[in-house]
């Protein structure tokens, strides 16, 4: 209670000099720490016992000098009377003190374990920054990277059930050669591919299937289109990038492949329901083969399967054994067995 | 241009209308759209024989069995198909429109059979890349033949790549009538690129049928079909 | 029993069409000839006469084949038609992919007008028009081949051009040593001031070519 009361009412100027030490390595302590609110408040109650205490004990101090000026006038005996009196008064203040300051002590080093400013990374400046445009700054930010960790581990914990399943059937020959799979720098290489690479490729896939044609022509700088003629069923229009597949486009047979310019039109969809189907089928194949560490293979793969739809309008569906299902042939091709099956008997 | 079926749909009792009804309904059930009418009519002109009535040379009568179609279609409106039909021996001539006014310059050697005219006409329908046409087919007169049933699969222009898809189509709203064989004249030409002449001499050939079936039960039309009754109105 | 159905028959437009006299069936003709020196200053001439005179004429290389649909087994008819319908079979040799014309002309008709008047139908055909008309019954009379300019004056339709021989030979032989000179209009069955308008053009030409009414009947 008195040490209380000696805060409020204590002189300012003493109390700077006095208490300079205490609050300066408290307050570093606390800075560092990340102490309970609880124990914080301990922490300031005992500071300001110490202080309240300091306080009590000057101004004793100051009273007893005063005393004595008025005491030498009047009694000499008393004076001795009163002087081993407040002796007593300053010590018992003097232990007080003491105790208060060793309490705190005690209770500060047990507050601040951890020391030092490392975890104050730019994020906490910038949610330091006054100005009152930039204060959103700081919590997008936060979010942004909740979100990319996030996305971090869906893909690391993907990756790890993909990797389990064969589904790419060419890419993982046995489970050794995981290895080789980890080629980063080829990457970068099949984007900027000499073109005779390109013909060369597209050379040989013509090579390996009789009913299917492929031409090569470059109408828009270094990357190549291909045209493909499956017998007199279909032709398609592969956009590529390197050796990328980067679009493909299937048409009818009868349908014009040129725009009104006369070059190879590699936008305008097909007319006809059937091969606007394929088209989208094509699309997700095109994306199923496409491994950007063997890009000349994934193109072989995808052509492979493309070059199955030579029974389009003949084969019955696998699963319910007819040609016509919803006015529709079978215009999805399992990507392994390469057998038809309708859109809707998809496995 | 996709590959052509024609198919005769049966009508024993004639019931004309209703049968088409059937079909109709039928076709709607796999979501057939209507999309508008069409019609196919045939005309045909007879080499004439008027001059072998004045001087009447033997040995000639083997060159005088040519038939001359003209045929008209509103899927390509701005042409006629000529068909020139003599025994053994078929050409399909696809020409412009004006070709019909060129006709009555040839009256010299071909009249026409007006009595012979003969059309189908009736709804035409849109599924998917189908395209059903369900006519049915009469004489100039009026009289009622029966029903063709005209079936287009657009996506693809071989009879060959596509013949089973087209099969179970025509099946669907068929039945049995349908016979899992191609019809001969796509048979003949398997593994051909389909064009509108195609089209239209499966046509002819159905309508020559029609008028054979005729021949039986009416016996005034087969008097008028034959090549020397003379009557000779040229259309002008 | 037949359904009620309002089909706009094919037929029907091209009758209507006659009958209404908008098909372009007539044709004003002026012919004349020129000496093959001469022809590079007719065609200066003409570039400054007709439309378009910054480019160059077109040119053409047609190949002409002329039937002729007569009743063969009876040489000796008399009467109306017996001489036949020419059928002229046109292709551009320079144009493979353009369809195939089939012409008819008629006799020239009778009468005092500027120009020739006779009538005519192009009608665009298959490829196997000969083998049609071959079996329609014609016979093929002569055929040639046909090189020149063609040039475009409104509706005036101005061709120079040489008659070659047809051969398997790589250097074609001219007929005559002369170039033809044509002008012809399209016309309905009615409209007929387009014939001045041909002698007016025929009139500016005179001193390089004069250009006339020829009567075949005549010839």
């Amino acid at each position: 209670m008195a040490t209380t009361d000696a805060s409020t009412t204590g002189s300012c100027s003493s109390m700077p000099t006095s208490n300079r030490p205490d609050p300066n390595t408290s307050g570093g302590a606390m800075a560092g720490a990340a102490p309970t609110p609880e124990k914080l408040a301990a922490c300031l109650s005992y500071l300001r016992a110490v202080r309240g205490s300091a306080t009590q004990f000057f101004a004793l101090l100051a009273q007893q000098g005063e005393g004595s000026e008025n005491l030498m006038l009047f009694d000499v005996s008393t004076k001795k009377e009163e002087q081993a009196d407040t002796e007593t008064k300053i010590k018992t203040v003097l232990d007080d003190l003491m105790k208060n300051v060793k309490t705190l002590q005690c209770e500060v080093s047990s507050l601040s374990p951890i020391v030092g400013n490392s975890t104050q990374s730019n994020l906490d400046l910038l949610s330091l920054d006054p100005a009152t445009d930039k204060q959103q700054l700081h919590h997008q930010l936060r979010q942004c990277y909740i979100w990319m960790d996030k996305v971090y581990n869906y893909s690391t914990m993907s990756h790890m059930l993909i990797g389990h399943s064969h589904l790419n059937r060419s890419q993982m020959p046995n489970p050794l050669s995981v290895s080789k799979r980890r080629r980063p720098p080829a990457i970068s290489n099949n984007v900027n591919v000499p073109q005779q690479q390109v013909d060369a490729l597209i050379l040989s896939i013509n090579k390996q299937f009789q009913d299917m044609m492929l031409t090569v022509s470059r109408p828009m700088g270094s990357n190549a289109i291909v045209q493909v003629t499956l017998g007199q069923l279909l032709r398609g229009v592969i956009t590529l990038r390197g050796l990328l597949i980067e679009a493909v486009l299937i048409r009818g047979y009868n349908e014009s492949f040129l725009d009104h310019q006369g070059r190879e039109d590699i936008f305008k969809p097909s007319q006809l329901a059937v091969f606007q189907r394929v088209t989208d089928n094509a699309s997700a194949a095109m994306l199923h083969f496409c491994s950007p560490y063997l890009a000349d293979l994934s193109i072989r793969s995808f052509f492979t399967w493309l070059h199955s739809f030579s029974n389009l309008f003949t084969e019955p569906c696998t699963k319910c054994n007819c040609t016509v299902s919803n006015n529709s042939p079978p215009t999805w091709r399992e990507f392994r067995t390469l057998l038809p099956y309708h859109q809707h008997c998809r496995p | 241009m996709g590959v052509t079926v024609l198919q005769t749909f049966p009508d024993a009792f004639r019931y004309g209308y209703k049968e088409v009804e059937k079909l109709h309904t039928r076709i709607a059930h796999l979501g057939a759209q209507p999309n508008g009418v069409f019609q196919v009519d045939c005309d045909t002109y007879y080499m004439n024989q008027q001059n072998s009535q004045f001087n009447d040379i033997p040995g000639s009568g083997s060159t005088v069995n040519k038939k001359l179609h003209i045929l008209h279609n509103t899927e390509t409106p701005a042409s006629t198909y000529a068909i020139i039909e003599s025994p053994g021996k078929q050409v399909t001539l696809c020409a412009d429109l004006m070709f019909d006014l060129l006709l009555p310059r040839l009256s010299h050697m071909y009249t026409a059979k007006k009595n012979l005219k003969v059309e189908t006409k009736g709804t035409r329908f849109t599924v998917s890349d189908f395209i059903v046409k369900i006519g049915s087919v009469s004489m100039s007169s009026g009289q009622y033949k029966g029903i063709l049933v005209e079936v287009e699969y657009l996506a693809c222009s071989v009879p060959a790549l596509c013949w089973p898809i087209l099969r179970e189509f025509l099946q669907s709203f068929m039945g049995f009538c349908v016979s899992s064989q191609p019809p001969p004249y796509l048979q003949a030409r398997f593994q051909q690129v389909q064009g509108p002449q195609d089209t239209m001499q499966q046509y002819l050939e159905k309508f020559n049928e029609f008028r054979e079936s005729s021949a039986y039960p009416v016996t005034g039309s087969l008097s008028a079909s034959q090549p020397g009754t003379t009557s000779t109105s040229t259309p002008s | 029993m037949s359904i009620n159905l309002s089909v706009q028959s094919v037929l029907d437009s091209i009758e209507s069409a006659q009958k209404n006299d908008i098909v372009p069936d007539q044709e004003f003709v002026l012919q004349g000839s020129v000496m093959d020196l001469s022809v590079s200053v007719l065609l200066s001439r003409l570039r400054g006469l007709c439309d378009n005179a910054d480019s160059l004429p077109e040119t053409f290389h047609d190949q002409e084949i002329c039937f002729i649909l007569k009743d063969f087994s009876n040489p000796g008819a008399v009467g109306p038609g017996t001489g036949g319908v020419m059928l002229r079979v046109r292709k551009a040799l320079d144009h493979p992919e353009l369809p195939w014309q089939l012409r008819y002309t008629g006799q020239p008709e009778v009468g005092n007008r500027p120009a020739l008047l006779r009538n005519c139908l192009d009608v665009p055909v298959s490829s196997n028009i000969c083998d049609f008309l071959h079996e329609l019954g014609a016979k093929v009379d002569h055929e040639y081949v046909s090189k020149g300019y063609i040039m475009r004056k409104g509706r005036i339709k101005v061709t120079v051009f040489k008659i070659f021989k047809v051969g398997g030979k790589e250097v074609q032989e001219g007929v005559t040593k002369s170039h033809v000179v044509e002008l012809s209009a399209l016309t309905t069955r009615v409209d007929e001031a387009i014939a001045t308008d041909l002698r007016i053009v025929a009139d500016q030409l005179k001193p390089l070519v004069n250009l006339q009414n020829l009567d075949y009947r005549r010839l």
